[in-house]
């Protein structure tokens, strides 16, 4: 194991420098300049093109990616153009945060996806069935945006108004913690952060955990039909515990290898869901940093993202030998 | 087992989230909802954002207070400046400051003229990391003879003295050993995480920023003014309608700016009032003749003009109380403009047409596009969406007024970098039509920046007017700041009737507060230049 999980990460190099190459080319050939954040009237343009020199912007476009590799490859960053401050110290606030709420949303997809799709499968073609089935469909077509403003306009100010409608289901619309945070005590505090992650995992993993749930009734309905459930069942043992003690564990196979596909989807969907939540992740720091051409953060944010994909997937995989014993890594 | 466990999780959630809820909220705190973050905490590291320019002053005041008075900025001495008063030399090419005695750094140290010295001093030695030449390019020197006397020596007489020798002032005994460049001065331990240790010298503290989420402020103790709210929290939230959902739903208290689309929804709400910063901002079609050569012609320029209903488009948009039609590039904000009061175009589509035809353009093949020697008038407007009064929905308006008239619009949507760059970076302009925009300056030289010489950057349609060569040169050798208003506003007409722009509408941002802020001061100049005074009802 040890020497595959060596030789996945060694593999997952040139892929990386692949995805840097990239996304530094598509950024400098893109119109835009960042020296436009500073562009006033009564700025020279001759201040202008000192700027672009001193950032090295005048410099033929390899000999600028080359450079940025060497720094790169000695850990450092490169300085914000926009933010005048260290990359890394802008990496260091974003990263967390993103996780949290990648993570959380994780943890919803496959709670709920696994929940409904269990259901669906053990009341196949029931009214229930059918209804979770057009939800789930509903659901899955809304874009995490769209959902994102929705939810806040239903949960963050449409409830707001109703005076019945519990204090505790009334959610903030944005942020990471309420402004007086400090002057909570720990439980308080803990309370303030799940309040806050709510309705951004909501919005980025609801989709997602429709179409787990899809997969976890195929799965299910395949696993059920199996000679060894018959057995169980004929040996009188409840249906709750062939469902949840004999079934699942197989039927949870596949979905185990979903969690590689949806941390991308994750991450990805976290670019517009931290804009709308004012969630200050990384996706909103790349949206940001995109918007502005602050060429070295949209670099090590990509850097950042695409490892962290890498690294989804290999977990994904190892995951998948360590659940299911009939996979052998070389 | 598997559902009693996930049923304690939720119930064990929902006990946590209940006990949140039950937060004591502080008293006097007032929370407003900015879009972006700030940047570096440093004057000096000053980025054209607005919420830099207001922290910025607000956290380090300069020698002098400015602020939007009869139609013009008007500078004095009061709890906001740090010097006490100021006297011009014999000539007035030297400003001596006088400064307060009990205006003091807030870690203790007194503000004195060295001060004063090293600021502007550092202003030159950070070159291109402070781009902003302007505030020292016409000071020979700056001496401080004595510790609360310091005198700004200037080459020439000119009307932005007191604006140039006013920027905000950082503490010397901070800074001076550190490298002059922004990425070493960023490296200070209380720039990377300002805090107690962020040495200020203005009404409030900062206490805490978390880089795109909040900044908070608290009261300096050492300030010589009353400081009437205690804690300020500003909010990044950078989705506008976000913004105004957390006004309506009480977690924030001001919103700034609130865009356009959302103003007659909360112009219609009795919790909240709409305060208009003035009609600064101005959109307008630049129309290049060097890529579409009908242009190059006033005649046709003008007929262009007359076929759009600026008034009607702001109608539609719900946005004729937040805007009006422009008749030129001199905003009404402006005393003399409202003494001059140019008109806009009106809406004659029919004498639009005529003009056309007396210019050789007509529908000669019956398709309902205006041609000439077999051309059809017919050309491509760029503009960004999510800019500006509404620019996309405006651009596709005018596309339609123009197509009755018989021209021909296709429209292209760039992203705003993409679209700066087309038009104001690539000096070759590769653009036929742009619906883009401007924020005129406080003092009239953005007539200037905008229209003179035909080679400048901002110049964009790279217009050519032999009045200009001899009003602009005169505005900027004038003295006084009224003498130069005048040859400004006389450029400014000359420009309104060349219309090398469709000049489309001036209009401004507004904020929007709860009822319960009071005693605010919300002008052209500055949302927050008062902040202090704000009172807070319960």
């Amino acid at each position: 194991m040890t020497s595959y999980v060596a030789r996945r990460l060694l593999q997952a190099v040139p892929l990386l420098f692949g995805v840097l190459t990239l996304v530094f080319i598509f950024m400098h050939v893109a119109p835009g300049d960042p020296t436009a954040l500073y562009m006033r009237p009564d700025v020279d343009p001759a201040v202008l093109e000192q700027m672009r020199r001193n950032w090295g912007l005048d410099q033929p476009l390899y000999i600028q990616y080359f450079r940025w590799i060497a720094s790169f490859l000695t850990g450092d960053f490169g300085f914000s153009l926009t933010q005048n401050r260290p990359v890394s110290d802008i990496l260091l606030e974003r990263v967390p945060n993103t996780l949290i709420l990648s993570g959380t949303s994780l943890l919803l997809i496959f709670a709920i996806g696994i929940a409904i799709g269990i259901v669906q499968a053990v009341r196949q073609y029931s009214t229930m069935d059918n209804v979770l089935t057009v939800g789930a469909l509903f659901i899955y077509s809304m874009p995490s945006f769209w959902l994102g403003l929705m939810l806040i306009l239903i949960f963050a100010y449409k409830v707001h108004q109703l005076d019945w409608w519990p204090e505790f289901l009334k959610f903030p619309a944005s942020g990471v913690t309420s402004t007086n945070y400090d002057l909570f005590g720990a439980g308080q505090k803990l309370g303030d952060r799940i309040r806050h992650l709510v309705l951004p995992s909501i919005a980025l993993g609801v989709s997602s955990a429709a179409s787990v749930a899809r997969y976890m009734r195929s799965s299910m309905l395949e696993v059920i039909r199996q000679d060894y459930i018959r057995t169980a069942r004929a040996k009188g043992v409840p249906e709750r515990s062939v469902i949840l003690k004999h079934a699942l564990k197989n039927a949870l196979l596949p979905i185990i290898t979903l969690l590689g596909l949806y941390l991308p989807f994750l991450f990805s969907g976290a670019v517009l869901v931290e804009y709308v939540f004012s969630w200050p992740g990384m996706g909103r720091t790349i949206v940001d940093a995109i918007y502005q051409r602050d060429y070295p953060t949209v670099m090590a944010t990509s850097f950042i993202f695409a490892a962290l994909v890498v690294v989804a997937n290999l977990i994904a995989d190892i995951l998948y030998a360590l659940v299911d014993p009939r996979i052998r890594y070389e | 087992m598997s559902f009693k466990l996930v049923g304690l999780s939720l119930a064990t959630a929902l006990a946590v989230t209940s006990v949140a809820c039950e937060r004591q909220a502080p008293a006097r705190q007032l929370i407003i909802g900015e879009p972006s973050d700030v940047g570096l905490i440093f004057p000096l590291a000053h980025r054209n954002y607005d919420l830099d320019s207001e922290l910025r002053r607000l956290l380090y005041p300069g020698l002098n207070s400015a602020r939007w008075e009869n139609g013009r900025v008007e500078y004095s001495v009061d709890d906001m400046s740090l010097a006490r008063a100021w006297e011009f030399d014999a000539d007035s090419t030297a400003i001596t400051y006088v400064l307060r005695s009990d205006a003091v750094w807030s870690d203790g140290e007194a503000i004195d003229g060295q001060d004063v010295v090293f600021t502007y001093n550092l202003m030159r030695r950070l070159g291109s990391d402070f781009p902003y030449g302007d505030y020292y390019r016409a000071i020979d020197s700056v001496v401080a003879r004595e510790p609360r006397r310091v005198t700004f020596f200037f080459s020439r007489r000119y009307p932005q003295m007191l604006e140039h020798s006013g920027y905000s002032i950082v503490p010397e005994h901070v800074y001076r050993d550190y490298e002059p460049t922004i990425e070493a001065l960023a490296r200070h331990p209380a720039l990377r995480e300002p805090g107690d240790s962020l040495v200020v010298s203005g009404p409030y503290l900062v206490t805490e920023w978390l880089p795109g989420e909040r900044l908070a402020l608290r009261a300096n103790p050492r300030f010589a003014g009353e400081v009437k709210i205690e804690n300020v929290v500003i909010r990044f939230v950078p989705e506008a309608t976000t913004r105004v959902v957390e006004l309506e739903n009480g977690s924030l208290d001001v919103v700034n700016p609130v865009p356009p689309e959302l103003l007659p929804r909360l112009a219609e709400a009795q919790r909240f009032r709409l305060a208009s910063r003035g009609a600064r901002f101005y959109d307008f079609i630049a129309w290049n003749g060097a890529r579409f050569e009908p242009f190059a012609d006033p005649v046709i320029r003008r007929a262009l003009s007359l076929a759009i209903d600026r008034q009607g488009i702001l109608d539609g948009l719900q946005v004729a109380d937040f805007a009006v039609p422009a008749a030129g590039p001199w905003p009404p904000i402006f005393a003399q403009a409202a003494a001059e009061s140019l008109e806009p175009d009106p809406y004659l589509p029919d004498t639009a047409r005529a003009i056309f035809a007396s210019r050789g353009w007509r529908d000669t093949d019956d398709d309902g596009i205006l041609d000439r020697n077999g051309r059809p008038f017919r050309f491509t407007l760029v503009t960004s969406p999510g800019s500006g009064l509404l620019r996309s929905s405006a651009a596709e308006i005018i596309q339609a007024h123009l197509a009755r008239v018989g021209i021909d619009v296709e429209l292209r949507l760039l992203e705003r970098s993409a679209l700066n760059d087309l038009v104001y970076f690539d000096r070759t302009r590769q653009f036929q039509a742009a619906l883009v925009g401007w924020s005129s300056s406080l003092d009239g030289t953005h007539v200037r920046d905008q229209f003179w010489p035909p080679d400048a950057q901002y110049n964009v349609t790279g217009y050519i007017s032999a009045a200009l060569d001899t009003l602009i040169p005169q505005a900027l050798a004038s003295t006084t700041r009224d003498q130069a208003a005048r040859y400004w506003s006389e450029a400014a007409k000359v420009i309104a009737t060349d219309r090398p722009l469709a000049f489309l509408w001036f209009y401004g941002e507004a904020v929007a507060l709860t009822n319960r802020v009071r005693n605010t001061k919300i002008d052209t100049y500055s949302v927050y230049q008062n902040l202090h005074q704000w009172t807070l009802q319960p």
